[in-house]
């Protein structure tokens, strides 16, 4: 009896494993589609726990970094060497103005009569910058004989408007054996060189400037006055052409499972045509004028680029087809209620084919790109040319992907959120040329050249990509 | 084929162990559908099963390194996706069963043994899904995951009595069910027929 009930116990058992086996086998073929917002999350679970997107940034920051001390650099280096110009041009203008006195009584005779005339106004700073009434005189007298309007003439006097060489002018009126006296013209010309140098804030006042006929100057003649610090603002709009090769579609791998089929399909021999991906971008940007010179440039620009491209390639297809086959249970123990007398064998059957397919792309994608540039610049008449190197970090915001081809037919679209803020660094450069329309506004144009480096891998962009860009806009003094 | 399968699994694993985006996410897409299904076998809803299917798949990305080829890859994310499930699950919808009802069911084997060979996956699933939440839970750990009976008495903080009892209640329940569903596709085939 207890051998019976073993054996009863054995034999559920054995039914209970193959009821589970075929429970199993059903289960494991279930298949759901979760919804594509699962990927998503996983990946930004995944970037922000991910220690390289981290050293991404810190690379990118390094880079600005580094431009941002190269400018405070060269910044440094402008105003430092505008103080010791100051100082070198007194320095010089003193020791010529001693040389050349100590050479007559009637020079010695002249400074001290601009020198009591300089205390009679309290114009000490005049007296520093060691401007006589001798050569107000003969300023005076040359901008009188000479038409207001000649701005080349205009242009002959003004060096010695900036620097040393206007000592000289002065100490060579002194060598001229002419009477001096003070005239009250001149009086009145000192009183209002004062006038204007308390307006203005400069203390390099050209008595040339101060002629009756002064109020005559025209927007392109108006005396620069140095100012170290000007903020301007702009806008552009501008269009690119990147190299091809800009996205890496290559790895293509296409998965269907079913029931009974596997289908496995992958790319092969993939061969690209040439394109070139074009873009339209727009922006704006600030730009702080340091000195006559030099500039520091930032701003932002959104880009979207747009293209298509033909792939070539082998599809190799191969598709396993799981054929099930009931057979009869080997020699053993029949069952006692006869149950699960046949059992499955699964038998898999793979077709394999290679087809020649050509892959269509058309994709658009955008990004937001924030440069920091420092800027040289020089000034001829109402023409401002400029030459502009630096970094961007370039922020991906999203892309639009289609894939057409005999296989495979597939729409992408992804978001700055899956893609976690994708960046990479670019280096700029570009020369611009800029018009002045009026006083406060300046149309440029500016043909620009960008290097990328990924810093990110799942980057769309191909390491080592080249941008050709021009872009036009207007900027603004403020 | 399988040959080629294994080949590319392995490159997309070592891919994931280098932390390559690429491959995470064609692995993902290798096993999102079957692992989803697994997890709504498990969750009360989709949502809760979504929510699994993500917490699972971040598991296996960040410790795939621990995963040394023994035994199916598969296999391995499926007991982690079953470990996060059975963690999701409310403790007090855990085996909460009438057993009364299930003892007083009786099984005729005959018919049992036709009604297995006659219905598809799909049906056969469904019946599964269909259990009570304490029933489904031991039966598919036990049946479909192969956990043992001690893995699931520490799981379900159960002793390993209970868990068999329960498996085998479950079994007779499922039994019962797929008698009912044969005998009604027997009943609706005569209809169609006559």
């Amino acid at each position: 009896m207890s051998f019976i009930n073993a054996q009863l116990r054995k034999t559920v058992k054995v039914q209970d494993r193959e009821f589970d086996n075929i429970f199993r086998k059903a289960a494991r073929n279930v298949r759901e589609e979760p919804s594509k917002s699962v990927w998503s999350a996983i990946e930004r679970d995944l970037d922000s726990s991910r220690p390289y997107r981290i050293l991404n940034y810190v690379s990118a920051l390094r880079w600005v970094a580094s431009v941002a001390l190269l400018v405070a650099f060269a910044s440094g280096i402008i105003f430092n060497y505008d103080d010791v110009a100051d100082d070198l041009i007194e320095n010089r203008a003193e020791k010529v103005v001693a040389e050349k006195s100590s050479d007559s009584e009637q020079q010695k005779e002249v400074k001290s009569q601009g020198e009591n005339q300089l205390a009679h106004n309290n114009k000490t700073e005049f007296e520093n910058n060691d401007i006589s009434e001798a050569q107000i005189h003969n300023d005076q007298s040359q901008t009188k004989s000479q038409p207001v309007s000649n701005i080349a003439e205009r242009r002959a006097e003004k060096p010695a408007d900036n620097g040393s060489d206007r000592e000289l002018v002065k100490a060579n009126t002194k060598e001229q054996d002419q009477p001096i006296e003070i005239s009250s013209d001149a009086q009145h010309e000192l009183m209002k060189m004062d006038m204007l140098r308390a307006e203005i804030g400069s203390e390099y006042v050209d008595a040339g400037e101060l002629s009756e006929n002064s109020t005559l100057y025209t927007f392109d003649e108006l005396p620069q006055i140095a100012s170290k610090l000007n903020l301007r603002v702009g806008v552009f709009a501008g269009m690119s052409l990147q190299n091809p090769k800009v996205i890496d579609f290559a790895e293509f791998n296409y998965y269907n499972f079913s029931n009974d089929v596997a289908d496995y399909r992958s790319l092969d021999k993939l061969e690209s045509s040439k394109s070139v991906t074009s873009a339209f971008d727009f922006g704006a940007q600030a730009i702080l004028d340091i000195g006559n010179h030099f500039s520091v440039v930032s701003g932002v620009e959104y880009t979207k680029f747009s293209g298509n491209q033909r792939y070539y390639y082998d599809v190799e297809e191969q598709v396993s087809i799981t054929v099930k086959r009931m057979i009869p249970l080997p020699a053993g123990p029949p069952t006692p209620d006869g149950q699960f007398q046949n059992h499955f064998v699964e038998q898999e059957q793979i077709i394999s084919n290679r087809v020649r397919d050509t892959l269509f792309l058309n994709y658009q994608m955008r990004s937001v790109n924030v440069p920091l540039e420092v800027r040289y610049r020089t000034k001829m008449n109402r023409f401002e040319i400029y030459g502009s190197v630096g970094a961007a970090v370039d922020i991906y915001q999203s892309r639009d992907i289609q894939y057409n081809s005999s296989q495979i037919n597939i729409e992408e679209k992804e978001s700055r959120a899956s893609r976690n803020y994708l960046t990479n660094m670019s280096l700029n450069a570009g020369v611009g040329i800029g018009y002045s329309i009026t006083e406060s506004i300046m149309f440029y144009s500016e043909p620009r050249f960008s290097h990328f480096t990924n810093l990110n891998e799942d980057s769309p962009f191909e390491n080592n990509t080249q941008r050709y860009s021009v872009r036009a806009g207007l900027i603004f003094n403020l | 084929m399988e040959l080629v399968y294994t080949k590319r699994l392995n490159s997309l694993i070592d891919g994931c162990c280098d932390g390559n985006r690429k491959c995470q996410r064609e692995l993902y897409n290798l096993f999102k559908s079957k692992m989803f299904g697994v997890s709504m076998r498990y969750a009360q809803n989709r949502a809760l099963a979504e929510d699994i299917l993500q917490e699972s798949f971040i598991k296996v990305f960040k410790s795939i390194k621990t995963y040394k080829g023994e035994g199916s890859f598969e296999g391995w994310m499926r007991r982690i996706l079953v470990h996060t499930a059975l963690r999701y699950i409310d403790k007090e919808k855990r085996y909460r069963c009438s057993d009364e009802e299930v003892e007083s069911l009786s099984i005729d084997k005959s018919v049992l043994n036709d009604a297995m060979q006659s219905l598809e996956h799909e049906e056969l699933t469904k019946l599964v899904d269909n259990l009570p939440d304490g029933y489904r839970q031991i039966f598919s750990l036990y049946a479909i995951e192969g956990f043992t009976h001690k893995e699931i008495a520490e799981k379900f903080e159960i002793s390993i009595g209970t868990s068999k009892s329960q498996l085998a209640r479950a079994r007779k329940l499922l039994k019962t069910k797929v008698i009912e569903l044969y005998k009604r596709s027997v009943a609706q085939n005569g209809q169609s027929a006559g």
